[in-house]
């Protein structure tokens, strides 16, 4: 059941990201102006490459023992162990780090009533769209019980029943929060084509900026 | 009165004879009568069923107070008891039943082909063959089918039909398996027929299908503890069963017959199975069945109530070759004297006289235990039988204590926790008429009923039935903050059964290897064979259990990768200029162990003269295969047959507090946790090279590396538990303070679009 869920939830991110780069990604201007300017620090890039690096360990380990259909076990489960604790401590930075900048604001409204997949046409947005900010939200969100069902488990706290529980929680927040960040990564890369440079340069160009985050432009202009 | 006495006797039959037929008679009747329902069937009361009843010899006569012939217990019990029924229960069925062979001689001169069925049950083929004298594939399956139909052997209770094309053979009772191996041989039978055949060109191709997955008796299921065949001299310890567990030997690899296993290993088992088999047919001259007599399924062993039952003198007497007698022996009605063994080999019963010969097995009966009854004509006796059978008639055999040098002492140890809690062996080990014993390890059976009488089915009952969740009183297991893949992964008794691991394997007796509680420990050495517990190992389901670990050690001859065993009496006879012998009435314990050079020396003897083509005699102990080199030195190599053999320990179990894991993760996980990193040396009877310490992780196949890694891991899991929560907490209030900002903002108004002024 578990993994026909993976393999659905996997699918039907491919399939919305497929949909909408046809659609839309693929119409969407690639900005190839020399003027850039910086989107991401370095500690919001080390942040956010840390997340990403033991998210793809959790998401392989993880997944490819439940696509197995054996219990997690051997050097499998030791990296998958061992990447827990940085992710953890990454979320909690990611938290504390973007949280400010993805408050909702009123103009978020307007993406978020229409329909925010499709739009080609420029939206107001300060640093991050609503879009963004809802997969921000719910990634928090999803931390949480993903966190506290592994770590939980350690306790002397629950028994068989509450173990099987607490796993099952696991699951499905992790598959839940897997689907997120997909969609997240996605977005960010073939759904808006110019944004992956800020995992590694930290710099977007100004057009880009002018057209993606103009209040956030507009704010850093001022 | 003289002459009815007079004509009576000639006609063969004293007055004494016909008088205790009668009485035996209307004993048996009045006993049926007073019986009714029959005892085999559950008539309802759960009163316990006193056992005052007549004794019944061999020649099926009563016997009596002041008789001298032993009674037998089959057919004293089979009064009213289906006797025959019990004979496939589990400790009787090692052994299938009488193998039997069936053939229609081919008469005349015409070509024939001999049609076999091979019916296998466990590691025992036995073959139903049918000689057609025509190659009519049809006829061949009807001989066949009538074949089977009329065998007495173990398909018995086998319906067979043939279609001309193929043969099926199903059991009559539900649940009753049978393996069936077709195959049509064409016998080349006298050479007139094969010349004929061959001039006619009639070359028969026939092929008898198969058939059916099945075996009449249970399969042989999880590995228990083999046999254990010892000897000093050649620095033997092998393992025997007839059972086709992995790395245990058949007796019939050394040429062992059934009467000398039963001699040798009868002490410790209720009699029955290999002591009752092929007693008319065997004939090498190693059995001794005509004055022994068959050593009978002894109920007493079990079924007595009674600590007036003395097994130890039941040993006594099966060692001694005294099995018809062995019974009486025990029992609280009767003294035996005499040796069967101390008889002249060729010697005959009917020419042996108990007045003169001593070593003549002969009966005294305790009179006072024979009551007279009137009503029946004849004397009875009180058995304590009971179907409640206290631990300690299962301890004689089933039991084990450590024995190195610092092992805290039988009084300090603490009982199996379900013991001290009121059950006792049978409330979970039962069995029904047919002594199918449920031998409680999981997947052993379908029926709920009896699947649950597991660890995990009383006390979990999930996966099984539910509705026998906390059977017996069980308490089901809180295993608060156990992650749930240990259960996966662990036996239930990988945790909670045996002694508390040490550092290494302990050295270790059991009953039935070390003739446990056996008086003068007759046939047992009490060294050998060293055993060695607990051993983590895998179980037969892939699970880690505490097991009984044995290095192997024999002499074998290997023919490529074949290794069989070789009968220590071979190999002393062999090498009885080189190696050790024991002195006359020599205690077993003195008698010495060989040295290595004596090893050397008679596997030279042994070797001497052999082709490059023929077997090569090695001797296999403590993990390696030895042979010789150029320089006639031994050399060890590590070989599949040198491997440890291992049963697993279900009991005793601990209580929760003092299971592995009650003290936290490090019970297991550090990098000297006994379930992984606790060694087992390789014990070897002959000290050829120093025992190696073997991890348990090696044993079990896993990586040291790995499990080294994972147990330092450990040391940050406090760390990791505490920086979890502390993100947790944080990102909890992150969230927090942002939905209570956004709530603010909801109940006023939005926060402002423009960018922010601060």
């Amino acid at each position: 059941m578990y993994r026909i869920l993976i393999i659905v939830g996997i699918l039907a991110v491919a399939a919305v990201a497929g949909i909408h780069l046809l659609t839309v990604g693929l119409r969407r201007p690639r900005f190839q102006d020399a003027k850039t300017v910086t989107r991401f620090g370095l500690w919001q890039r080390a942040v956010h490459a840390l997340l990403a690096a033991t998210f793809l360990v959790l998401f392989l380990t993880g997944f490819g023992s439940a696509l197995s259909g054996k219990p997690m076990h051997g050097y499998v489960l030791m990296l998958h162990a061992t990447c827990a604790p940085p992710f953890i401590i990454a979320l909690m930075a990611m938290a504390l780090t973007w949280a400010h900048d993805c408050r909702y604001q009123q103009h978020d409204l307007t993406l978020l009533q229409a329909c925010p997949l499709c739009r080609t046409e420029p939206v107001q947005a300060g640093k991050f769209n609503a879009v963004q900010k809802t997969f921000f939200w719910l990634s928090c969100l999803l931390a949480l019980p993903v966190i506290l069902s592994s770590v939980l488990s350690m306790f002397p706290l629950a028994g068989t029943a509450g173990q099987h529980l607490l796993l099952d929680i696991h699951k499905f927040t992790t598959l839940l929060m897997t689907v997120t960040v997909l969609g997240h990564a996605y977005f960010q890369t073939l759904g808006r084509p110019g944004t992956w440079q800020v995992m590694t340069s930290g710099k977007v160009s100004s057009q880009w900026a002018d057209k993606y985050a103009p209040l956030w432009r507009q704010k850093e202009g001022a | 009165m003289h002459t009815t006495s007079h004509s009576c006797s000639a006609a063969g039959l004293s007055f004494q004879g016909i008088a205790a037929k009668v009485a035996v008679a209307v004993c048996a009747a009045a006993t049926f009568a007073l019986a009714q329902p029959n005892p085999d069937h559950p008539h309802g009361s759960r009163a316990p069923a006193v056992h005052r009843i007549p004794l019944v010899s061999y020649q099926k006569t009563a016997v009596k107070g002041d008789a001298n012939v032993p009674f037998s217990v089959e057919y004293t019990c089979m009064q009213c008891h289906g006797v025959h029924k019990m004979r496939s229960g589990w400790h009787f069925n090692a052994i299938p039943a009488q193998k039997q062979a069936y053939r229609v001689e081919p008469s005349g001169t015409k070509q024939y082909a001999r049609f076999t069925l091979a019916l296998t049950l466990g590691d025992q083929t036995a073959e139903v063959s049918y000689t057609a004298q025509e190659q009519s594939l049809k006829a061949a399956v009807k001989g066949l089918v009538a074949a089977v139909q009329a065998g007495q052997g173990p398909w018995q209770q086998v319906v067979a039909t043939g279609d001309g094309e193929k043969v099926t053979v199903t059991a009559k009772e539900p649940g009753v398996e049978f393996k069936l191996v077709g195959k049509a041989d064409i016998q080349a039978p006298t050479s007139a027929a094969a010349t004929q055949a061959a001039a006619s060109g009639k070359k028969p191709n026939l092929d008898v299908k198969a058939v059916s997955d099945a075996r009449p008796y249970p399969p042989s299921g999880r590995p228990g503890e083999p046999w254990v065949l010892a000897d000093r001299i050649t620095g033997t310890q092998l393992p025997l069963s007839y059972r086709p567990w992995k790395g245990v030997y058949s007796p019939r690899d050394i040429k062992m017959t059934n009467w000398r296993f039963a001699q040798r290993f009868g002490r410790q088992f209720p009699g029955g199975g290999v002591g009752t088999m092929d007693a008319e047919k065997e004939t090498e001259p190693d059995q001794r069945w005509e004055l022994s007599g068959k050593l009978e399924i002894h109920c007493q062993a079990c079924h007595s109530g009674s600590f007036k039952e003395n097994m130890s003198h039941w040993a006594l007497n099966v060692d001694r070759g005294n099995f018809k007698w062995a019974a009486v022996a025990s029992s609280p009605f009767g003294v035996v004297q005499g040796n069967v063994l101390a008889l002249p080999e060729m010697a005959l019963p009917e020419e042996l006289d108990p007045a003169t010969n001593k070593d003549v097995p002969r009966v005294y009966y305790n009179k006072t235990q024979f009551v007279s009854n009137p009503n029946l004509s004849t004397e009875e006796v009180y058995f304590h039988a009971t179907n409640r059978m206290p631990a300690e008639r299962c301890y004689f055999c089933h039991g084990s204590h450590d024995v190195a040098e610092d092992a805290a002492p039988i009084w300090k140890h603490d009982r199996d926790v379900h013991m001290t809690s009121g059950l006792s062996c049978a409330d979970c080990h039962r069995n029904g008429l047919d002594h199918n014993m449920v031998r409680g390890y999981e997947g052993e059976s379908d029926d709920a009923a009896l699947a649950t009488l597991t660890c995990r089915g009383c006390h979990y009952g999930e996966g099984i039935s539910k509705a026998m969740q906390g059977r017996l009183g069980a308490p089901y297991p809180a295993h608060k903050g156990l992650p749930t893949v240990h259960l996966e992964k662990i036996a239930c008794t990988g945790c909670h059964s045996g002694p508390m691991p040490a550092a290494q394997a302990q050295l270790v007796q059991t009953a039935r290897a070390h003739a446990l509680g056996v008086h003068e420990k007759h046939g047992a050495d009490p060294v050998l064979p060293l055993i060695s517990s607990p051993a983590f190992l895998k179980g037969h389901d892939g699970k880690i259990a505490p097991h009984y670990v044995m290095y192997p050690a024999f002499w074998a001859r290997v023919e490529g990768d074949k290794v069989t065993p070789i009968n220590p009496a071979e190999v002393a006879a062999a090498g009885k200029e080189f190696l050790p012998f024991a002195k006359p009435k020599q205690k077993l314990q003195d008698v010495p162990m060989p040295t290595s050079e004596q090893i050397a020396k008679t596997m030279a003897a042994m070797n001497e003269g052999r082709k490059a083509e023929a077997p090569e005699v090695v001797y296999i102990a403590g993990g390696k295969l030895y042979r010789l080199d150029e320089k006639k030195a031994l050399v060890g190599v590590v070989h599949e047959a040198a491997k440890p053999v291992s049963w697993p320990m279900g009991h005793d179990v601990r209580p929760v507090g003092r299971a592995l894991g009650a003290g936290g993760c490090s019970d297991c996980h550090t990098t000297t946790a006994a379930i992984f990193f606790s060694t087992v040396p390789t014990l070897s009877p002959v000290k050829i090279e120093e025992p190696r310490q073997v991890p348990m992780y090696e044993l079990q196949g896993a990586d040291g590396t790995y499990w080294s890694l994972f147990a330092q891991s450990f040391v940050f899991r406090p760390m990791l538990k505490t920086v979890a929560l502390a993100c947790s907490g944080i990102i909890a209030l992150v969230l927090l303070a942002f939905v209570v900002k956004a709530v603010a903002a909801l109940c006023g108004k939005f926060a402002p679009s423009a960018p922010r002024k601060d």
